[in-house]
């Protein structure tokens, strides 16, 4: 339980981040909230010789409102989201992702950023920030640029970050009138989801639900949108039967893992489960 | 017959206690159908059965077990030759531990124990239990914490396992703490030239009851035991302290295992009902515990705190083997559940509220009645939650033989796949 040895820096700016990025980048790691990094070192399954610690670059710990969007920085912790009236109010989502994420010591120092970069096949918010049609802000040597959340992930930890790019933050739409959930199957409340569903209905005055969209994690190498499930759902008046097919949907094409807390077969299963309450719990909440 | 029938068919009468079992035990004391008449009184058994088959009907599942079990308490080190045939000689037999007491110079009390503690409030309930001997009040004593077997009298029970601080460390301090009454009677009815008999200890006060003058404290008492040889009775040994090793009064017939090989494994006996209602989610597998009823005898209940935190606590354990734990193996023979974040321990917030009733039954052959509270409610709770879920899933005849009940093996029990359980990965 105790890390290799590594070279530590805290920069004061994100130019000074990504120069000690370059300088390294074969080697070195960033660290923020530090809840998946410093347990993977710990257990020497990551040894990285040099750390970047992000903590102390100003400017990256708001959530400030840019026209109909919101922006959050990457230190933005998981505490702060579930407990922000802003978001609360402007994109309930995020806070109900928050809520569900490990326990309060974990959601104090974990962040946004950190989570969205280390792209934990089972994390929360990956699967939030797809339904919410996100944007993640990426800083590198060559400037800013916004990627889609439908584009960042790759696969198992895998994203298109850059070794010596950082997540800098992450822009989510006001989404007051849509109809949201998160819910989540976890061997113990402080473990990893076995199964994941972020969902996100914009209902239209006659109850059709105009547009549906999903996150799903867990169960495969990384979070997903379940595009067949958000057609069946789209501009239809959503019954059990509408809600079942798109449930039944939601796995189409992907491979699902199996590991000691769930056989492919279950999971699969599971998530079909899921999707439908999930929808059923937006449309109450 | 129910599953009620059959307990009370074979439950043990109290009638019978002591009781000799087959392989040499003696069960002290109990009333098991008491335990369980209790607990199905408190849970309006009848009534809850009703309540299931509506909720039944309505597609809930819904799932009572009700289970009755013995704690043995007190090892006796000689059961190991029943457990090891090829064992020759005890490897020492029934449970010597010793315990020293000390009324200091300034009139406190310091304490000694003979086995350490590792969180189960040994100080609280020796301290209590000496208090309540010499007349005093617990705040008044010390217990040498940790144990440092250099400075403290012990002997083959001082162990923190087998359940052996109620009946060994309890026996001992109770012993110690008897001997030293005595000396501070007799050192102070010299002092007040009163009739020993005629004394009482209130507060760390010696006192003739009424008298205004003919009264000493435990300061005073101190100080003339350590200091002044002139005012100590000639047949009386200085100083106010006292060792005393406990040894079980009632360890005969098969304290050793004979050429029958009968032997008594333990010397108390405790026991619990145990009621768990469960509801399975058929979709998920999921089982949630909506209640959960322990009525226990752990014999005199000395501090209620403490001996519901064991209660508490080996309930959690034994529930969690029922819903999570177990050794997961790849085909190849890895071991897969290695750390805390695989192995599937309940923690906290999965460990359902757990009710404690007491129905004590105080055993004929210990100090003040007392018997063992640490591992009790870790046995029955399995099987308790076992079979309220196999309760649960009696629509599809369902019968539970292995553990854990993870939600993927009871969605695989619910949905009449009971083959296709797997146990590795």
């Amino acid at each position: 339980m105790i890390p290799g040895t590594f070279d530590y820096f805290v920069p004061r700016s994100i130019p000074e981040a990504i120069e000690l990025l370059s300088a390294h980048r074969d080697d070195v790691k960033v660290l923020s909230g530090g809840q998946s990094l410093l347990p993977l070192m710990k257990m020497r399954l990551s040894k990285p010789g040099y750390i970047v610690d992000i903590g102390k670059i100003p400017g990256l710990d708001g959530i400030v409102e840019e026209g109909d969007s919101l922006v959050l920085g990457a230190l933005v912790t998981h505490a702060q989201i579930e407990n922000s009236e802003l978001l609360q109010k402007r994109c309930p989502l995020l806070p109900q992702t928050a809520a569900t994420i490990a326990d309060i010591q974990i959601r104090n120092r974990g962040t946004i950023g950190g989570s969205v970069a280390h792209a934990d096949p089972a994390g929360d918010m990956p699967a939030a920030i797809i339904a919410l049609d996100a944007e993640i802000k990426v800083a590198g040597p060559n400037g800013e640029r916004w990627v889609k959340a439908d584009d960042f992930f790759l696969g198992l930890l895998m994203s298109v970050l850059e070794p010596d790019e950082i997540v800098s933050a992450v822009r989510v739409p006001f989404t007051d009138k849509d109809k949201t959930a998160y819910l989540k199957a976890a061997p113990r409340s402080s473990g990893f989801a076995v199964v994941g569903v972020a969902v996100r209905m914009t209902m239209d005055s006659a109850g059709i639900c105009a547009r549906a969209a999903l996150g799903i994690t867990g169960i495969s190498d990384k979070a997903y949108r379940p595009y067949r499930s958000q057609e069946i759902l789209g501009g239809k008046k959503l019954d059990s039967k509408i809600i079942a097919e798109a449930a039944a949907e939601s796995t189409r094409n992907i491979d699902v893992i199996e590991d000691i807390n769930g056989s492919s077969e279950y999971r699969t299963h599971l998530t079909h489960v899921y999707v439908q309450r999930a929808i059923e719990a937006a449309l109450q909440g | 017959m129910s599953p009620i029938d059959v307990r009370r068919k074979n439950l043990i009468q109290p009638s019978e206690m002591p009781y000799r079992t087959i392989s040499g035990n003696v069960y002290d004391s109990g009333d098991y159908p008491g335990l369980l008449s209790t607990l199905l009184e408190k849970i309006d058994y009848d009534k809850l059965r009703e309540e299931q088959k509506r909720e039944r009907d309505k597609g809930r599942l819904i799932g009572i077990g009700i289970v009755v079990g013995v704690e043995p308490g007190g090892r006796n080190a000689a059961r190991d030759m029943a457990i090891f045939p090829e064992m020759k000689e005890p490897p020492g037999s029934g449970g010597v531990n010793g315990a020293t007491i000390k009324l200091e110079k300034n009139g406190t009390i310091a304490l000694h124990l003979g086995s350490p503690n590792c969180g189960q409030a040994h100080e609280t309930t020796t301290a209590q239990v000496v208090a309540d001997i010499l007349g005093t009040t617990p705040d008044q004593i010390s217990t040498s914490i940790p144990f440092d077997s250099d400075l403290s009298p012990w002997g083959v029970a001082a162990a923190n396992s087998g359940n052996n601080f109620h009946l060994y460390d309890i026996g001992a301090i109770h012993g110690a703490a008897k001997k030293l009454r005595e000396k501070v009677v007799k050192l102070a009815s010299h002092l007040l030239n009163a009739d020993a008999a005629e004394l009482t200890i209130e507060n760390g006060v010696v006192q003739v009851p009424g008298s205004a003058t003919k009264k000493v404290t435990f300061a005073e008492l101190g100080r003339v035991a350590y200091n002044n040889q002139h005012l100590i009775p000639d047949d009386m040994e200085a100083g106010l302290q006292a060792t005393y090793y406990y040894t079980f009064p009632h360890a005969k017939p098969n304290i050793v295992p004979g050429p029958d090989r009968l032997v008594r494994a333990q010397f108390t006996f405790s026991a619990g009902a145990h009621a768990a209602i469960i509801e399975v989610d058929k979709a998920t597998g999921k089982v949630e515990v909506l209640r959960y009823l322990i009525v226990g005898d752990n014999g005199t209940v000395i501090n209620p705190d403490v001996v519901n935190g064991q209660v508490y606590g080996s309930a959690a354990h034994g529930i969690a083997v029922a819903l999570g734990e177990g050794f997961i193996y790849s085909p190849e023979g890895q071991p897969l559940t290695v750390t805390y974040l695989d192995y599937g321990k309940c923690s906290t917030a999965e460990t359902p509220k757990v009710e404690v009733i007491h129905r004590p039954s105080p055993s004929p052959f210990t100090s003040l009645g007392q018997k063992a509270a640490g591992e009790g409610a870790a046995i029955p709770s399995p099987a308790a939650i076992a079979s309220a879920v196999e309760d649960a899933l009696t629509p599809f005849g369902v019968k539970i033989t292995d553990l854990p009940l993870t939600p993927e093996v009871v969605w695989r029990l619910a949905n009449h796949n009971p083959d296709s359980v797997r146990r590795s990965y």
